[in-house]
């Protein structure tokens, strides 16, 4: 018998498929500059078909590339061209919503939204808000430590997973972590947690929820310039509140999510500031009239306070939207997702700027600014000859302006395909040398997600349009 | 488990202790012995018992970087936390989830290897959910510098918190970066009076999902009091106060800070007790051990985080057979913090913890090839199938 | 996303399409909105999924064959549209896709027969309603048929409403505010022919003068919406010259038909009609935005009685269209009425044109979950904007045992104002 039809063995014929559609589907996620045809896609539907079909992946040596809505922004969820596709978004049940001990366990195929929308009727939710919540999966979230515009209070994926049982890429079956928030013993969920997929598939995660904040004081504030929006976020911080979001747009970004949702933005603003408080009423009440303070004495010149909670999501919406939005102003874009120091916001978006001038592209700012957490989406046209090259190029540089800075390359999207020839410039050898050790701990046959985050040897899928222009300039090699 | 009530020799006395004064002493003296344990000031026995050759880290003291408005810090593992508590309250900036045994002289990397949060963990999370990036001394004597120093990372495996806990045994850590919050305006304790566990359990669960965003709920179940800490403008404590006493009207006090049981309980301070334990749970589980142990003489508990954490406080050793028994037959483990013998106690599948994996050896295979740091003493933590 | 397709060997809207896809940045976020992804829960059964599979096909990397599996499943309710912060055309792809996908594929012999049925007849009211009272007698001997047809003989209803013809013209009553002209349709004017006739009554009595156009034909947009392009350009081509440029709108009724109308302009691309379609299509209003538009209207009388009634959202208006809040409004306008939502709004009931005989699982099982969710809303009747929801939610409502009344947004509005006058 042929392996594949071992593997096929498990599967009833619907939701095994090695067919040229379900190949196609399947072959990028929300990273489109990356294109592979898996061998085969599986589509199981409980966590014993997850472990028996990675069980029979060890055994084979054949790489497997767990995904769930595909909508990572590094790539993460990219296949491997000879490997298998285990597509988890019908391991979606809530298994269980506890109001009392407030935790959800959940599978790892259950959408980000639907957390909170399952325990709204408990006044909890689920905190992480990456900006694709309404489709992207927790397996995913838990994956690449997904962030949103929250992370500045609340913390990102990592900081809310409280357990999980995976399945190893040995095929080990383990259980992390517990029902509690405290655990004895090295914390392994954490390390667990934003592990990329090469450790293994989350097959049973252990969720923290909040109470719903009673009250959100939304803000949004027109400026004139980046300058005085950044101005304003370090006034704001340095007055001592914590708001829940300090989201910053600027021109280009604004203009393409007023296209896309029409959210009613400033017009004309350089820049626009999204301000969030939370909390109780009561507290709400006194903060929001030190915010009142703070943001007239940085001048805006536009001002609006959200009337109710729709008024809220519409604000929202353009800021949620402003990734895809930015398609229509370009045909094609790449996002970018480093960090700096707060206090050098200023510093990095004028060099942005600076990068960007110099390469004659444009490039479309959006930040979680109270993280110094940038998303520069740098546009070109595909169809271009060399624009996609020339697009990498500056990615490459702006991410090695972050590192410089003394920032990160990701703050939340991961490394993944995208990042991973910068992971070494951000980490010394002896550092990466033990990730390798980490990662072979738990997957000897390195069958995990291999070809993301560490650049080299590991066999990477093949981008469809040949070879990559990193490759082709000689900048990245594989094997 | 290790025999628990039989009392070790104090390794002070028989092992060398090296009290490096520089980073590049520190990796002499972990390159120079075959097995080594990194201690600070050794505020927790328990964690450090071993025959390695102890090194330790209280002469690499000091906040090496810290920019309020970046809300980070960098300092060395052998910073007291209380210089580091002081140096952020004068900006207005603390660690949220009041650091355990400051006040006793608990070093940084202590607080981070023995993975103790106290109650504030409540609110914003623990001291994994704060700790940012790391640099520490591999068994082979390199320098790994993991996580970052901004407040949002995802690049690379979470190091970090993997040595959240590790009671040392993956490395000897130097440097630690942190992320820190602004400090409420102004905090507000209250008690609830509760006749019985259980109505203690129902009420701090029904505190716990309320819109009113407490900081910490704790539990003293002798006298039966649920402790409540709110944080933010005076104003709005007061105002949430009021309802707070309207719901449960005449049971509930307004308790001076000074008075409050906080700063008692991140010191571990729970009567006249020698010995602590730390026990992961969860609300059921928290009340059973209430009632179990409520007569129990010599034993007082001392439940947090809306009763999914216990301090078990005894005097001696001579009730932790029963005690281990006790947590056995509830599936729960205990961590011996303060006291000597011993650390690890109870269920060895507690809070989901099993013998067994390959996980949990291969990962110190993988951190300590070399086995240069002793083996952690606990079962296999990772329940495996 | 980037793609490889020379549009110009896809004649004549290959441009449309290669648009459209070059549009999509893969996002994903129309999965959440998509009904089928819903049900089928896998990538390539979602909007994503379909449009890589149909930019493979027109690049000549993926066999239609392989791909159709895929893109026939879809409703084409675009509900993708209003979930794409990218702007994707989606019906600039899909309609053209099918169309020119029709003519290079292999059906069944009972495919072709369901397909050559339901073409010759829906789109013409008189054969339609022959063969629907035929298909009637034939109801006992169904098991006798593909299941296709079967699925076709249960959707009949139980008897038929009495033919109903139009004037040419009704006058406004009152002042005249305004004056349209009415598309009646051609299965809706059988299945349920007092729509029209309540439309007629609620503009009249709103000062809107009607005209209805003696030589219209349908719309078209079932021939579209399932690929057949020559026999959806035959109408469109008759509807373009049957109705009068003179008038301030052409109002339809039926979601469908409005959608289907407002794509005249891709349907005739290349055809002499071309440049009438574009101008045409800017003129096709469907009724509730109408009014609403005119404002102004008639309050019907306050009986002192509150009724509760869902609004369902057809998705060839809600999305196709962009008409949400104004059948509410107008519902909201009858005094004493308690508008409810129903769960989950979103999502197609599972009608989609000829979708219940094409994909009969999938329209079965969102059928059942719209009538459970409509049930839900304890309203005492469900208003909507199009023939095909209507029919869809009577038929899964009955199964499921419910008495809540299906009536078109103009019924409700036109009863009352009748109120008054019948009690």
């Amino acid at each position: 018998m042929e392996p594949l039809d071992s593997l096929a063995s498990i599967y009833p014929e619907s939701r095994f498929s090695r067919d040229a559609a379900f190949q196609a589907a399947f072959e990028s996620d929300g990273l489109t500059v990356f294109r592979a045809k898996p061998r085969a896609v599986v589509i199981p539907e409980s966590a014993e078909e997850v472990i028996q079909t990675i069980r029979w992946c060890h055994e084979h040596a054949v790489p497997f590339v767990a995904r769930g809505s595909g909508t990572s922004l590094s790539g993460g969820s990219l296949p491997v061209a000879d490997g298998i596709v285990i597509a988890l978004n019908r391991l979606n049940r809530i298994l269980k919503i506890d109001p009392v001990e407030r935790i959800a366990v959940v599978e790892p195929g259950v959408v980000n939204q639907h957390v909170s929308d399952a325990a709204a009727s408990e006044g909890l939710y689920y905190a992480p808000d990456p900006s694709s919540q309404s489709i992207c999966t927790i397996g995913g979230n838990l994956a690449f430590n997904s962030g949103g515009a929250h992370c500045l209070k609340y913390g990102m994926t990592s900081n809310h997973v409280i357990g999980c049982k995976a399945v190893l890429a040995t095929g080990e079956v383990v259980t992390m972590g517990g029902e509690s928030l405290e655990t004895v013993g090295p914390d392994f969920t954490g390390l667990f947690v934003g592990s990329e997929g090469l450790f293994g598939v989350a097959i049973e995660i252990t969720l923290r929820l909040l109470p719903k904040p009673e009250q959100f004081h939304t803000v949004l504030v027109g400026y004139d310039s980046l300058q005085a929006a950044g101005d304003a976020v370090s006034a704001v911080i340095d007055s001592g509140l914590l708001p829940g979001a300090l989201e910053i747009m600027d021109a280009l970004s604004i203009e393409a999510a007023e296209a896309a949702v029409a959210c009613g933005y400033p017009p004309g603003a350089a820049a626009v500031l999204i301000v969030e408080l939370e909390g109780p009423r009561e507290k709400i009440e006194q903060e929001r009239q030190q915010l009142d303070e703070i943001l007239t004495s940085t001048e805006p010149f536009a001002q609006r306070v959200a009337v109710d909670e729709a008024d809220r999501l519409f604000i929202w919406k353009g800021r949620k939207s402003a990734f895809s939005a930015v398609g229509r102003l370009s045909p094609d874009f790449l996002v970018q997702d480093g960090v700096v120091p707060r206090s050098r916001l200023g510093e990095a978006l004028v060099r942005i700027q600076q990068l960007s001038a110099e390469a004659n592209i444009r490039v479309a700012n959006v930040f979680h600014a109270g993280d110094g957490n940038l998303h520069p989406l740098i546009m070109f046209d595909g169809s271009q000859p060399g624009a996609l090259h020339r697009a990498e190029e500056l990615a490459a540089k702006l991410s090695r302006l972050c590192i410089e800075m003394g920032g990160s390359i990701t703050g939340e999207h991961g490394v993944g395909m995208e990042k991973r020839d910068f992971l070494p410039e951000m980490f010394d050898e002896p550092t990466i040398r033990m990730m390798h050790r980490i990662r072979e701990a738990m997957d000897p046959k390195v069958i995990a997600n291999p070809g993301k985050m560490f650049p080299g040897k590991e066999a990477p899928a093949l981008s469809k349009v040949g070879l990559h222009p990193l490759e082709k300039a000689g900048v990245i090699s594989r094997e | 488990m290790n025999e628990p009530s039989e009392t070790r020799p104090n390794p002070s006395e028989d092992q060398t202790l090296d009290t490096p004064e520089s980073l590049e002493q520190l990796r002499d003296a972990v390159q120079s012995s075959p097995r080594v344990l990194a201690v600070g000031q050794r505020t927790k026995p328990p964690l450090s018992e071993t025959d390695a050759t102890l090194v330790c880290t209280r002469r690499l003291s000091g906040i090496t970087e810290y920019e309020p408005s970046e809300f980070t810090f960098t300092a060395l593992a052998g910073t007291p936390l209380t210089e580091i508590t002081d140096t952020l309250a004068q900006r207005g900036q603390y660690l949220p989830f009041d650091p355990v045994l400051a006040g006793a002289g608990s070093t940084l990397g202590g607080a981070v290897g023995a993975g103790l949060s106290g109650s504030g963990r409540f609110r914003y999370g623990g001291i994994r959910d704060f700790l940012l990036g790391a640099k520490f001394i591999s068994g082979e004597g390199e320098w790994i510098e993991a996580g970052g120093k901004v407040v949002k990372n995802a690049a690379g495996f979470d190091i970090p918190k993997l040595l959240v806990g590790s009671l040392g045994r993956y490395g000897v850590m130097a440097e630690l970066t942190f992320k820190v919050f602004p400090q409420p305006v102004a905090q507000l304790s209250l008690g609830i009076k509760c006749s019985t566990h259980e109505l203690a359990r129902q009420r701090m669960a029904r505190v716990a999902k309320s819109r009113w965003e407490l900081f910490a709920i704790d539990y003293q179940p002798d006298p039966g009091i649920v402790h409540l800490r709110l944080g933010g403008p005076p104003q709005a404590n007061d105002q949430i106060a009021e309802e707070i006493q309207t719901e449960w009207s005449g049971e509930v006090t307004n308790i001076p800070l000074s008075e409050s049981i906080w700063a008692k309980t991140s010191e571990l301070n729970f009567g006249p007790h020698d010995t602590v334990l730390k026990v992961p749970t969860t609300g059921p589980k928290m009340q059973q051990l209430c009632e179990t142990l409520e007569s129990a003489e010599g034993v007082t508990l001392h439940a947090s985080l809306a009763g999914q954490l216990v301090w078990i406080a005894v005097s001696g050793n001579t009730r932790l057979r029963s005690i281990d028994t006790l947590l056995q037959s509830l599936g729960l483990s205990g961590l011996m913090v303060r006291g000597n013998g011993t650390c690890w106690l109870g269920s060895e599948n507690g809070a989901g913890m099993a013998i067994g994996s390959q996980m949990q050896r291969a990962i110190k295979q993988a951190m300590d090839p070399t086995a240069k740091f002793p083996e952690l003493p606990f079962p296999e933590l990772i329940a495996s199938q | 996303m980037l793609h490889e397709i020379k549009p110009e060997q896809h004649p004549p809207l290959g441009q449309e399409m290669a648009d459209a896809i070059s549009t999509c940045v893969h996002c994903g976020f129309c999965l959440a909105a998509c009904p089928t992804y819903k049900e089928l829960g896998q990538e390539a059964d979602s909007p994503r999924g379909r449009i890589v599979l149909m930019k493979e096909v027109l690049e000549g990397n993926l066999e239609l064959e392989s791909a159709l599996p895929h893109i026939d499943p879809c409703l084409g309710c675009l509900a993708c549209e209003p979930a794409c912060p990218s702007g994707v055309p989606y019906r600039d792809l899909i309609s053209p896709f099918r169309a020119q996908s029709e003519s290079k594929r292999q059906r069944s012999l009972s495919q072709r027969l369901t397909r050559w049925m339901t073409q010759f007849t829906l789109p013409y009211p008189k054969r339609f309603r022959l063969a629907a009272k035929t298909g009637k007698l034939a109801k006992p001997l169904s098991f006798l048929l593909p299941r296709s047809m079967r699925v076709m003989l249960d959707l009949l209803p139980p008897r038929l409403p009495k033919q109903q013809d139009w004037k040419e013209n009704y006058p406004a009553i009152g002042n005249q505010r305004a004056r349209v002209a009415l598309l009646t349709g051609c299965a809706q004017s059988v299945l349920d022919p007092d729509i029209n006739t309540a439309t007629i009554e609620v503009l009249n009595r709103n000062g809107v003068e009607v005209v209805v156009p003696k030589n219209q034909g349908c719309c078209g947009a079932l021939s579209w919406h399932v690929g057949n392009l020559p026999q959806a350009r035959q109408f469109a081509s008759q509807n373009v010259h049957a109705f009068p440029e003179d008038v301030d709108a052409i109002v339809t009724n039926a979601a469908g038909c409005g959608s289907g109308m407002h794509e005249y302009h891709l349907i005739l691309k290349g055809t002499a009609d071309e440049a009438k379609a574009e101008s045409f299509r800017h003129r096709v209003q469907d009724v509730a935005s109408f009014l609403m538009q005119l404002g102004d209207l008639k309050t019907p009388p306050d009986l002192g009685r509150t009724r509760r009634i869902a609004y369902h959202d057809a998705c060839h208006l809600a999305n196709a269209q962009g008409v949400r809040a104004e059948p509410r409004n107008l519902l909201r306008m009858i005094p004493g009425v308690e508008l409810r939502e129903i769960n989950d709004a979103h999502l197609c009931c599972g009608s989609a044109g000829t979708y219940n005989i094409d994909q009969p699982e999938i329209a079965a099982s969102l059928g059942k979950q719209k009538a459970s969710n409509v049930i839900a809303t304890a309203a005492e009747v469900v208003a909507t904007g199009n023939i095909g929801c209507m029919t869809q939610l009577s038929n899964h409502l009955t199964k499921q045992e419910s008495g809540i009344q299906v009536q078109h947004t103009m019924q409700v509005l036109r009863d009352a104002y009748l109120a008054s006058e019948t009690e």
